[in-house]
């Protein structure tokens, strides 16, 4: 190796030094930047009194929690909505098993709000026509006869019907997680 | 003055470039078919000074996008300057189009020009992002429901997918950072990247360009130079173009929809030239749904680029059937799939009434952005706190299981199985009569469906007119009608007749004897029917709605009507805010226009 090419290698590492020290960086910022714009989750949110809820009616409600928005942190926001079902049938016992059905507003295909169809049969998504039964199963698509473009059936979310000590009220509560779209499987993002 | 431009010409030199521009002689004489090119360009040049002057009002923050975006609107030529920034990227798109097929059809990507092709091509996707990072920007209910799912496709790429979405919305889901980042890449990245993509292509069109460069100062006399004979052309395409684009943006404005809000409902759907993959994506489902969103687009992309590389055929002819049915493939697929899918929404009704209510709704929040302040917390709370916007879907949230709120002709809101009164007109004359009409009040549209149709009201109101018997009948109506008067005015929506209340109010107490059950004022006693005082005024309704088994209201004897807001200390456990009370209570006084007989 003579002089001429030692300095060019010795010209070219320290561009590549240069680059890289400003380059990853700039990869790693743009990529992690925040921490989590998630809506911390992990934690039972209260809903509605269970005898609000119609047998057989779904209803649309709100999730407050805490969230994490970049360096904002919301204490009482909307960090999502569910739709709530309530099975026809002995609510004796309200917090049986099985009794209170909640799951995630969006679509597991791209996103979208999902609307109850008309006569509360089930639930249709505007976007791309994915329709679902009130039990969250994939239905048939009424628009191309035999696809329904939801990869799964409607996320269901962890919940319970627990009394509220001091006003002996029944209340539903749910887990809230939201959930990676256009995917078979279930992957938490939030 | 020339010996300043001769000074400057011994530093910069540059005569030399500007005749190397200008008497370039075009071999087959100057042509429309060229204009595309030089159109985009200064396409490209006014997208950058409207977009920066834009950038001197536009705040690209969640709470205050949409305001300063309303703002350049009001404020004198800005609504001109967005118009055209819009109006502009539309016209780009198609100019982009027409000028890659133009250029494949004339062949005139070959060697020594495939960086010419390829460069050209990898401006395609960039000018695509550039305007898909700006619809957003305004901060529209539209905008971010369309960056929502386009995120969420870019996210579906493999592997590397969920780090490009979280570099779009920096974050796991549409955040206060996201209009920052778009933001970023919109004037920032992307300019960067396409001005330097635009520079690499040009120095190549003019590197092998076909023209000849005549070295003399002067060219020789009646040569078709480039200027001005394809000059002159290049400005008329472009003053077309730009006259569209300019009417366009005089006569209609840049659409601003209604202020992001994701309680809004809305129906996303892409902007044209993402139709044909809107379209596409329908014939492919769950783990295959990235070959519609990715692999086509980028198949397409790619093969593109490769046309250089494998137009090798010995047979000019060949190659130009080869060349023409490319083109008549891609546009008259591009064209049959974007057509389908108009079509698709056309036929959907459902489709057409959830886009007809978001237009109706944007128009709302452009009308309250006119007459109420936009405070910091900024325009989302316009629609927010508009009662007439609000108070329909918080019926419909809460009351339109069991209530309809429709008049006569049945428009409004309808119940699937109405079990209680319609309250389309409560608190009006007309509407309190119907409880005092036999036939009315037992009907659906009052108590026809509660447990009250065999009570006491419907059975005393029969009883005062078997008792006023047929004679009596028109004076009973008559005192029904100053009843139902005495009551429209405790809740004052409508004001009727002085004499009218005041003949109500005596015959409330005593022959009608409507006391005998109801409190009214210092009469009658609570504990078996409704207060009447203050009937359905804002406080009553209120209350009412808060928690109809007060003592004041039913008590004990509640049909199904649920407890909206019971709970007084705590009121986000109810099922209704104070808030969304106080904005449902003012919609149902609205006064009801009276329809012309």
């Amino acid at each position: 190796m003579n002089r001429r090419e030692i300095l060019a290698w010795i010209s070219r590492s320290l561009a590549v030094g240069v680059t890289t020290v400003i380059g990853l960086p700039g990869i790693q910022y743009l990529l992690g930047g925040t921490r989590s714009n998630g809506s911390g989750g992990s934690e039972f949110a209260r809903l509605i009194r269970f005898k609000d809820l119609l047998p057989g009616r779904p209803m649309m409600v709100p999730v407050i929690g805490q969230k994490q928005d970049a360096w904002v942190r919301h204490d009482r926001q909307v960090v999502g909505r569910v739709w709530l079902v309530r099975k026809p049938g002995d609510a004796s016992d309200p917090s049986a098993e099985g009794l209170v059905k909640v799951m995630s507003t969006i679509c597991p295909h791209m996103g979208c709000q999902v609307n109850s169809q008309a006569g509360g049969k089930g639930f249709h998504c505007p976007c791309h026509g994915a329709n679902f039964g009130l039990d969250g199963e994939r239905q048939m698509d009424p628009r191309s006869g035999e696809r329904n473009h939801a990869p799964r059936n409607l996320d269901p979310l962890d919940c319970r019907v627990v009394q509220d000590e001091s006003s002996k009220e029944w209340w539903v509560e749910v887990k809230y997680e939201k959930f990676a779209t256009g995917r078979e499987d279930r992957v938490v993002t939030a | 003055m020339q010996s300043w431009a001769d000074w400057l010409e011994q530093r910069l030199g540059y005569r030399l470039v500007s005749r190397h521009l200008r008497n370039r002689i075009l071999p087959d004489g100057p042509s429309w078919a060229f204009t595309s090119a030089s159109c985009l360009f200064w396409m490209l040049i006014i997208q950058c000074v409207t977009g920066l002057l834009l950038m001197a009002t536009y705040s690209p923050s969640m709470s205050s996008a949409w305001a300063s975006v309303h703002f350049i609107d009001q404020s004198s030529a800005g609504r001109f300057l967005r118009g055209v920034h819009h109006y502009a990227s539309h016209a780009m798109i198609i100019l982009f189009g027409i000028h890659v097929l133009r250029v494949l059809i004339t062949g005139a990507y070959r060697a020594p020009r495939e960086l010419v092709w390829v460069t050209g091509l990898m401006l395609f996707p960039l000018v695509i992002v550039w305007t898909v990072t700006g619809n957003p920007l305004s901060a529209s209910q539209k905008g971010i429901a369309q960056i929502q799912v386009e995120g969420n496709i870019l996210a579906g790429t493999p592997v590397i997918g969920p780090f490009l979405q979280r570099v779009l919305f920096g974050g796991e889901e549409v955040g206060i950072l996201t209009l920052t980042r778009l933001y970023f890449l919109h004037v920032g990245l992307l300019p960067l990247l396409i001005g330097g993509l635009t520079v690499i292509h040009l120095h190549q069109v003019l590197k092998h360009s076909p023209y000849q460069s005549p070295t003399e100062d002067a060219p020789a006399s009646g040569a078709l130079t480039y200027w001005p004979y394809q000059s002159a052309r290049n400005m008329v395409t472009l003053t077309v173009v730009m006259s569209i684009v300019g009417w366009l943006a005089w006569q209609y404005g840049a659409p601003l929809y209604a202020p992001a809000d994701p309680d809004l409902v809305h129906t996303p759907r892409p902007e044209w030239y993402f139709r044909w993959l809107f379209e596409l994506r329908r014939y492919f489902s769950g783990n295959t749904e990235f070959v519609a969103t990715m692999v086509i687009p980028s198949a397409f992309l790619f093969g593109f680029m490769a046309v250089p590389f494998l137009d090798r055929f010995r047979s000019p002819w060949i190659s130009t059937v080869c060349r023409v049915l490319v083109v008549a493939a891609c546009a008259g697929g591009w064209g049959w799939l974007t057509a389908l899918s108009y079509l698709q929404d056309w036929k959907d009704a459902g489709y057409l009434a959830h886009e007809a209510e978001f237009e109706a709704i944007s128009e709302r929040a452009l009308v309250l952005a006119r007459t109420e302040p936009i405070t910091e917390q900024g325009a989302i709370m316009l629609l927010r706190n508009d009662p007439q916007t609000q108070g329909p879907r918080l019926f419909a949230r809460h009351c339109v299981s069991c209530h309809s709120h429709a008049d006569a002709q049945g428009k409004g809101l309808i119940a699937a199985e109405p079990s209680a009164p319609n309250l389309f007109g409560i608190g009006t004359t007309d509407w309190i009569a119907g409880f005092l009409d036999p036939k009315l009040a037992s009907s659906d549209a009052f108590f026809g469906k509660t447990k009250f149709r065999e009570g006491d009201m419907v059975q005393h109101v029969e009883g005062l007119f078997s008792a006023a018997g047929e004679e009596g009948r028109e004076g009973l109506k008559q005192k029904l009608r100053s009843v139902a008067a005495a009551l429209a005015a405790e809740a004052a929506i409508e004001s009727p007749e002085t004499s009218l209340v005041s003949a109500g109010r005596e015959a409330l107490t005593s022959s009608v004897g409507c006391t005998d059950c109801h409190r009214f004022h210092d009469q009658g006693e609570f504990g078996s029917a409704p207060d009447l005082t203050g009937y359905c005024s804002a406080s009553w309704l209120k209350q009412m709605i808060a928690r109809p088994t007060a003592e004041r209201f039913y008590s004990d004897r509640n049909d199904r009507m649920p407890e909206f807001a019971a709970d007084e200390s705590h009121p986000e456990l109810n099922l209704i805010s104070p808030h969304e009370l106080e904005l449902l209570v003012r919609w149902l006084r609205t006064p009801v226009q009276s329809e012309a007989p």
